[in-house]
């Protein structure tokens, strides 16, 4: 059984207000969160919540399932700009640890989030190179796979995350496979007002994508599941856009390499959706 | 050596403000004279937790005309060198290489960090110092790949007392590892046998041991002092008031300070926010405080 976690908007709550929100997903079906970008910055700024949360979690039944590196220009890998890149090596090595610490064992990381157009694609894929040379030894030391993740962004794409798997064959790299993302680049050139063109202008015309889940599917560790219409990154539950998620979902199950499966579905900032309705989204193309 | 020929960089609580204070608080201290801050243990975990605010707090700081000189690292909550639970360890070193990492992007060449605070019951004394021991173990290779030296503070527990804290400093003879003269602390450490309801009492209750009380810490740390934290108190609790709202002997410790070979900076760690001391306040007794012969 493949374990099913969840994303959540962990910055919008206080203390208690998490506290509540752990204790709703519970109470809906849900066994397992997502470590995400922001609690692991979260975390990272306060020592407090090294233990805390974790009991927070355990007090509500729940435990942590696949996480996300936090991303940026400063934790990207592909930062191209060394004088930045020791500060953004260490602050890895120290999520990875937490990581770590909270019994995961997979991890999202962002090639590239902030493309810096003084910077050629070249540049930018040598830089991630360079931190995955630096990065993968202490993955592999704390058991945890880094799984790069397909975004519709310069050195993003499936050729981008493909490259990097090939050159660095070790266990311990891997895809994460973004649907939503994969269903912008496969079919945003015919939905009007797609957001993908704005993050090429100045760089490239866009390519477009095809075949996406087919051509990861060897080295798909986890995945972000959520739906959109192919024109916004809306991070909305399954069947509110145009996602075609049986024969996804069917292919998905067969990636060899697959460890569980993530609903990034952003409920709070972008949807407004109840945590019940997200649950209960997933059930159903899950059953 | 003259004392107000080293640079005197302020502490302030900035936890207490937001980012448009931040920016009032920084513009407050440029215009009553400063020219150095604290890189903080706040404003380190801020920075830790907070990747694009490197860069954001990096220009506030320019903008105000002012940099930062010395820093603090994080303590307690599993931050301390001394931690003994061999399952925590390894994110409080990765902790404390990104700090090191962050203290020395900010130009910052020196970084007081606590033996230990935290207590972790059912550890010996010695499995605390084997403890210390292999963080610095650790810590020192990337600090002198750097160029940061390790300050280590006097406080009143176990481990952090003058002794202990020469003792460290003997053991590793690096030129990255020296020590913070807390004069505040050494006031209370010097006389605080008097107030069985003290801060000192209190802090080593929580290890179940008493105070060794100590008066002649800045004798014994002198040679090794690289940053100091002056502040003052009326000995019962560490109120890190004004100079001389306190019983702190400040003309001996002002003399002494002046022949510490190594020392690099003058670091003002009153806490204004928590004493209610207005900036220009708090930098004219600074001023005349280094200006008075020693």
């Amino acid at each position: 059984m493949i374990p099913f976690t969840y994303c959540y908007d962990w910055n919008v709550f206080d203390e208690r207000g998490r506290q509540v929100a752990m204790a709703e997903f519970a109470a809906n079906g849900a066994k397992h969160l997502v470590l995400t970008n922001a609690l692991i910055e979260m975390i990272s700024g306060n020592p407090k919540l090294y233990l805390k949360l974790r009991q927070e979690a355990r007090d509500a039944g729940l435990d942590f399932v696949d996480s996300h590196m936090p991303f940026n220009f400063e934790t990207d890998i592909a930062l191209p700009v060394p004088e930045y890149c020791p500060q953004m090596l260490a602050r890895m090595k120290f999520n990875l640890e937490l990581i770590h610490d909270y019994g995961v064992d997979t991890c999202c990381f962002h090639i590239c989030s902030r493309y810096r157009k003084e910077y050629t694609m070249a540049q930018h894929m040598d830089a991630a190179r360079r931190s995955l040379e630096e990065l993968l030894p202490v993955a592999e030391e704390l058991g945890i796979v880094i799984c790069l993740e397909n975004i519709f962004q310069p050195c993003n794409l499936v050729d981008d995350v493909l490259t990097l798997i090939r050159e660095f064959p070790s266990e311990y790299v891997g895809a994460c496979y973004d649907i939503g993302h994969a269903y912008l680049m496969e079919q945003g050139m015919h939905v009007p007002g797609c957001v993908v063109p704005s993050h090429w202008e100045g760089v490239a015309p866009v390519p477009w994508e095809k075949d996406v889940l087919d051509r990861m599917l060897p080295h798909i560790v986890n995945c972000h599941l959520h739906d959109n219409s192919g024109d916004l990154d809306t991070h909305t539950i399954p069947g509110m856009g145009r996602i075609d998620w049986a024969p996804a979902m069917a292919k998905l199950r067969t990636a060899p390499r697959l460890r569980n499966m993530q609903s990034e579905v952003i409920p709070v900032r972008r949807n407004g959706l109840p945590i019940r309705a997200v649950v209960e989204s997933f059930k159903k193309i899950l059953n | 050596m003259e004392l107000s020929r080293l640079p005197l960089t302020y502490y302030f609580e900035w936890d207490a403000v937001d980012e448009r204070a931040r920016r009032m608080v920084m513009a407050e201290f440029a215009a009553n004279g400063a020219k150095h801050l604290v890189l903080t243990h706040t404003l380190l975990k801020m920075l830790c937790g907070s990747p694009a605010l490197y860069r954001k707090l990096a220009d506030e700081v320019a903008e105000a005309g002012l940099d930062f000189v010395d820093a603090h690292a994080p303590f307690r909550d599993e931050c301390d060198l001394w931690l003994p639970v061999e399952a925590y360890r390894r994110q409080m070193i990765a902790r404390r290489k990104l700090e090191l990492q962050l203290v020395a992007d900010f130009g910052v060449r020196t970084c007081t960090i606590h033996v230990g605070n935290w207590p972790y019951p059912g550890h010996t004394l010695e499995e605390y110092r084997d403890a210390a021991r292999r963080s610095l173990e650790e810590l020192l290779p990337v600090a002198e790949k750097l160029g940061v030296t390790i300050a280590l503070e006097n406080l009143y527990k176990p481990l952090n007392l003058p002794d202990a804290l020469v003792g460290f400093v003997a053991e590793f003879d690096s030129d990255r590892l020296g020590l913070c003269f807390d004069a505040g602390h050494a006031n209370i450490l010097a006389r605080g046998g008097e107030y069985p309801d003290g801060t000192a009492y209190n802090s080593c209750a929580s290890m179940d041991t008493t105070p060794v009380w100590d008066a002649r810490a800045l004798d014994k740390m002198l040679p090794y002092v690289v940053s100091c934290h002056l502040h003052d108190n009326r000995i019962r609790r560490d109120d890190h008031d004004l100079p001389g709202t306190g019983t702190v002997d400040w003309k001996t410790v002002l003399e002494k300070l002046s022949r510490a070979p190594k020392l690099k900076c003058i670091q003002s760690e009153v806490k204004p926010v928590r004493n209610r001391i207005p900036v220009k306040t708090l930098c004219a007794a600074f001023r005349r405080l280094l200006a008075a012969p020693a």
